[in-house]
């Protein structure tokens, strides 16, 4: 192991002598290998923010699931009894939405940095992908989230689910409701926000962090390859953990100032809502193109994500020597922001076959 | 530089307007409830929607209006609702429709719902499966309310953002 600032303190006095008992036994030591001082910026961090918005979202979940009724003739009425009545339940579900927007702004930024200092290069590509299903896992957590208060917005994105599903026809019977008859599809949309998904994103974390550990924190395209002083891994999880304390702060914050409300209990027959904002740009397309083109756009954004390393092959790091790639990328982005700013324009419309 | 920012804008601009053309298609293909109960219902949905649907509202009254299945709505207070949806009197209108599904005693009441636990399940029912006999729970919008408690809990977020801050600045 090569020395860093943060061993070369530990080694004589009561805490050395902890931290050698720790270590022997819980082998803590691997926490120390070295990371290059850029890694400890917030442009940086952002994965790390991502992974403890999912923590923060993973506690308050469990609490919420004790007073949640995944049923769909009490699912609205126990999100009520949640916000009026369970103790603390107000707050802790103001944190749980908030967090969830954290998680989806803290991916995306974390994508776009990666994306912008070429982090995807070889030999980290794999990396990348596995990047681009843990963004997959985070909209496919968001979108269940939406539908479980099950207000109107949500029995409108569940129909979206099911009618898309259908359109799908194979490719899509795990997600039909005719896939099972003896379990609405709001109980198994339930299943999948607390168990399959968190399930799934648990994994790829895991292995989206051991390989960071196996290649290293990504070089930036600014400063030298080798530092001369590199930090400790563990240097910089105490970094990652004031970012959380800060999130977790702003969080609270966030929970008490802009509480998020509740629809009312939804009707059948009618669409009349539009989509939270991270899944906005999808309903221009929708407007234009049918229900269809919500698979289509979203296959398409991410077999460019997913080609993203094989186009861009070169060793280049500098973002003016990849002015190709960063067109594209921009282009993406641009197209996703104007359809947004389209939908929030426009009027609501109906979809979904009513 | 300005070039690719005036052909952005554009780009943007011309989605802009496919997006209201589009939206004018996607109302086809609406089919009529069968019942008055959901017809009024819906229209309290497009009253509840933002902004407010007017036209909608007043077409799916009209529809509860000449559904075959009246049970379980005052037809007086739901052709009041019209007129108040014509006038865009929101409050009233909402009023008045949330009234005609609670109809006075003796009115017969609108089809139980399905028992989703014995049966096969309708997953298009769901929505309905509690609330059929009566009118949507109103949206619960919330707000800061400057309560002792929620200074409390600012105080906490202060703190631990600061707590934070420190640390950051130590390590």
């Amino acid at each position: 192991m090569q020395p860093t600032r943060q061993n070369a303190g530990q080694t004589g006095g009561n805490r050395g002598r902890m931290w050698r008992v720790l270590d022997e036994r819980l082998g803590l030591g691997a926490l120390q290998y070295p990371v290059p001082p850029h890694a400890n910026t917030l442009g940086y961090s952002l994965g790390g923010i991502t992974l403890t918005s999912f923590l923060i979202l993973v506690a308050t979940g469990f609490l919420l699931t004790q007073y949640y009724n995944p049923l769909p003739e009490a699912a609205n009425e126990s999100t009520r009894y949640i916000i009026t009545t369970a103790p603390l339940g107000r707050l802790v579900r103001g944190v749980h939405y908030w967090a969830a927007q954290a998680m989806v702004l803290a991916v995306s930024l974390h994508l776009i940095r990666v994306f912008v200092t070429a982090a995807y290069k070889r030999p980290r590509e794999a990396n990348w992908l596995i990047g681009v299903g843990l963004l997959a896992l985070t909209f496919g957590l968001y979108f269940s989230g939406t539908i479980l208060k099950w207000d109107q917005e949500g029995y409108e994105a569940m129909l979206h689910n099911m009618e898309t599903a259908r359109l799908l026809g194979g490719l899509g019977v795990w997600f039909a409701g005719e896939f099972t008859r003896s379990v609405p599809m709001l109980v198994r949309l339930y299943v999948a926000h607390v168990s399959i998904l968190p399930a799934l994103l648990t994994l790829f974390v895991i292995a989206h962090c051991a390989l960071v550990k196996r290649h290293g924190i990504s070089p930036s395209p600014w400063v030298p390859a080798r530092p001369a002083h590199p930090e400790s891994f563990a240097r910089h999880a105490r970094h990652l953990a004031a970012y959380g304390l800060v999130l977790l702060g702003g969080l609270l914050a966030l929970a008490v100032l802009f509480p998020p409300g509740l629809g009312p209990t939804p009707v059948e027959g009618v669409e009349v809502t539009k989509p939270p904002l991270p899944l906005l740009w999808l309903y221009p397309l929708e407007n234009w193109f049918g229900l269809g083109s919500i698979f289509y756009a979203t296959l398409l954004l991410g077999v460019f994500l997913v080609l993203v390393p094989f186009l861009d092959w070169g060793p280049e790091l500098v973002p003016r020597r990849r002015q190709a790639m960063l067109a594209a990328g921009s282009l993406v982005l641009a197209v996703i922001v104007g359809l947004i700013a389209v939908a929030l324009l426009g009027p609501t419309a109906a979809h979904v076959g009513m | 530089m300005a070039r690719s920012i005036r052909n952005l804008a554009l780009l943007i601009v011309g989605i802009a307007i496919l997006g209201q053309a589009g939206s004018a298609w996607a109302h086809k293909g609406e089919a009529r409830p069968p019942d008055a109960a959901t017809a009024v219902r819906q229209a309290l949905a497009f009253l509840d929607a933002v902004p407010p649907n007017f036209g909608e509202a007043a077409e799916k009254a009209k529809w509860a209006l000449e559904a075959k299945d009246q049970a379980g709505v005052d037809r007086g207070a739901t052709e009041r609702g019209i007129e108040a949806l014509r006038a865009k009197d929101k409050s009233r209108a909402r009023d008045l429709l949330r009234q005609a599904l609670a109809p006075p005693v003796g009115t017969p009441m609108a089809q139980a719902p399905k028992d989703i636990a014995g049966r096969p399940v309708d997953h298009r029912g769901e929505a309905e499966a509690h609330h059929r006999q009566g009118a949507p729970l109103d949206a619960l919008t919330l707000r800061f309310e400057g309560s002792g408690r929620e200074y409390a809990i600012l105080a906490v977020a202060v703190a631990v953002v600061i707590a934070g801050s420190l640390v950051l600045r130590r390590v």
